[in-house]
């Protein structure tokens, strides 16, 4: 065990590498940010986080528990993924040394799960486009480490202001007392800050991602239209039966003017 | 489907038929590919087990900034959706956010069948009986089911 410490500890450097012996069950951290700048604090902004090695008593022949700490922008189901991965390296190895090929295959997952563009983490897409973070386009990512591209994110805040300003007016307008909110996070409700909404506000960027029209067309296959059959037959017994609601002018949606043609047809029938 | 949509409706659209949620169908029109057919089953053990509940789902030009705009075209007994099919649920009002997605509110949708919420009613009658006598509203939402929304046949 010493001899294995010694070891890892002339391979990675101080600020990577922190073993603690004082408690039990000993433990073994492991720091990993991509590297894409020069600047140290740059690397570490979107993406860092720590795995903890906790070694039993019984090491090696016990294998050791893992766990993941200080985690800054990476997904769950991405870090399950290299927790089986490190999981079924220390099952294959019990008895033995396994410390060092633990590590190494944490940090080369961890690099080839992280994109280096903007350091955004990959898998990982816009919810607001549903696209994936592609090269030439500006993200960013909240205090909550949710990311968007910048341009879609800019296009929700404006939104979301103008609906504040004039639920703020409505209630002036009706005398009602007016419940402070702001524009929070689409993802988690995490409020944005002064400072974030102010630094996007003057954002501007040519590239407008969400207004990008779709240039297939969508393909309703014959299932769908049998499905979509189907639905017309229910929806013409549950009228017979008087199960449908009559719709009033106010609430009808937006029925297409076809639709209603096709109900007619229907009727006549 | 003559109008090109935005991409997010298309890859929404895309996932929703190769992936459909399970209880619910939801399927654009034909001439309108913002305009969505939607069926949701009644959930098991709840009092519209068995019924199959036509619903309307148009996105406004504004999706994914603004919420959708759904309702039910079956008739239904519950505290939460009114005469007109309207549907009480902060999902779609002001607890919107361009995270969420088609799928996401049939969802709720669906959920909200499961747990009826006469706290926060939209049908104050029906939210009434359905605190004064719950079995009794429970009672009356299986008839209307049985009545309206299950298939006879």
């Amino acid at each position: 065990m010493e001899e294995e410490l010694e070891i890892l500890k002339s391979i990675y450097f101080q600020d990577i590498l922190r073993v603690d012996l004082e408690n039990e069950p000993f433990c073994i951290e492991v720091l990993v940010y991509p590297t894409f700048s020069e600047n140290e604090e740059e690397n570490k902004k979107n993406i860092i986080l720590t795995l903890i090695i906790k070694i039993p008593k019984n090491y090696p022949s016990e294998i050791p528990a893992f766990e993941f700490k200080n985690v800054k922008g990476v997904l769950d189901q991405d870090l399950d993924i290299i927790q089986s991965k490190i999981s079924e390296i220390a099952n294959r190895n019990v008895g033995e040394q396994m410390l060092f090929e633990i590590i190494q295959i944490f940090i080369k997952e961890i690099k080839d799960f992280l994109s280096t563009y903007q350091n955004v983490p990959k898998n990982c897409k816009c919810s607001i486009c549903l696209n994936v973070f592609e090269k030439g386009y500006n993200v960013t990512h909240l205090n909550c480490y949710h990311y968007f591209h910048t341009s879609c994110l800019k296009t929700y805040l404006i939104y979301a202001l103008n609906d504040i300003e004039k639920e703020k007016q409505e209630a002036t307008f009706h005398k009602i007392r007016w419940v402070y909110r702001t524009v929070c996070c689409p993802e988690c409700r995490q409020e944005m800050t002064d400072d974030q909404i102010k630094e996007l506000k003057s954002f501007s960027d040519k590239l407008q991602i969400q207004n990008e029209e779709a240039t297939e067309k969508i393909a309703i296959s014959f299932k769908m239209r049998r499905l979509q059959e189907n639905m017309k037959v229910l929806y013409e017994k549950q009228r017979i039966k008087g199960g449908i609601i009559e719709p009033k002018e106010e609430v009808i949606i937006s029925l297409t003017q076809s639709n209603e043609i096709q109900v007619e047809e229907q009727n006549n029938e | 489907m003559s109008n090109l949509l935005p991409t997010r409706i298309l890859k929404e659209t895309q996932r929703l038929m190769q992936e459909p949620v399970p209880g619910i169908s939801a399927i654009p029109d034909e001439s309108n590919a913002k305009y969505f057919h939607v069926i949701i089953l009644g959930p098991s053990e709840s009092p519209y087990e068995g019924g199959s509940f036509k619903l309307e789902l148009y996105l406004p030009d504004e999706y994914p900034m603004a919420p959708p705009k759904v309702r039910f075209m079956t008739k239904i007994y519950h505290p939460n959706i009114d005469k007109l099919g309207r549907i009480c649920l902060d999902i779609l009002k002001d607890k919107w956010s361009p995270a969420l997605q088609i799928r996401t509110v049939l969802l709720s949708i669906q959920a909200l069948l499961s747990a009826p919420n006469p706290d926060d009613p939209l049908d104050n009658q029906v939210a009434n009986q359905w605190k004064i006598n719950e079995s009794e509203a429970i009672k009356t939402a299986k008839e209307w089911t049985k009545k309206y929304a299950v298939d006879s046949n």
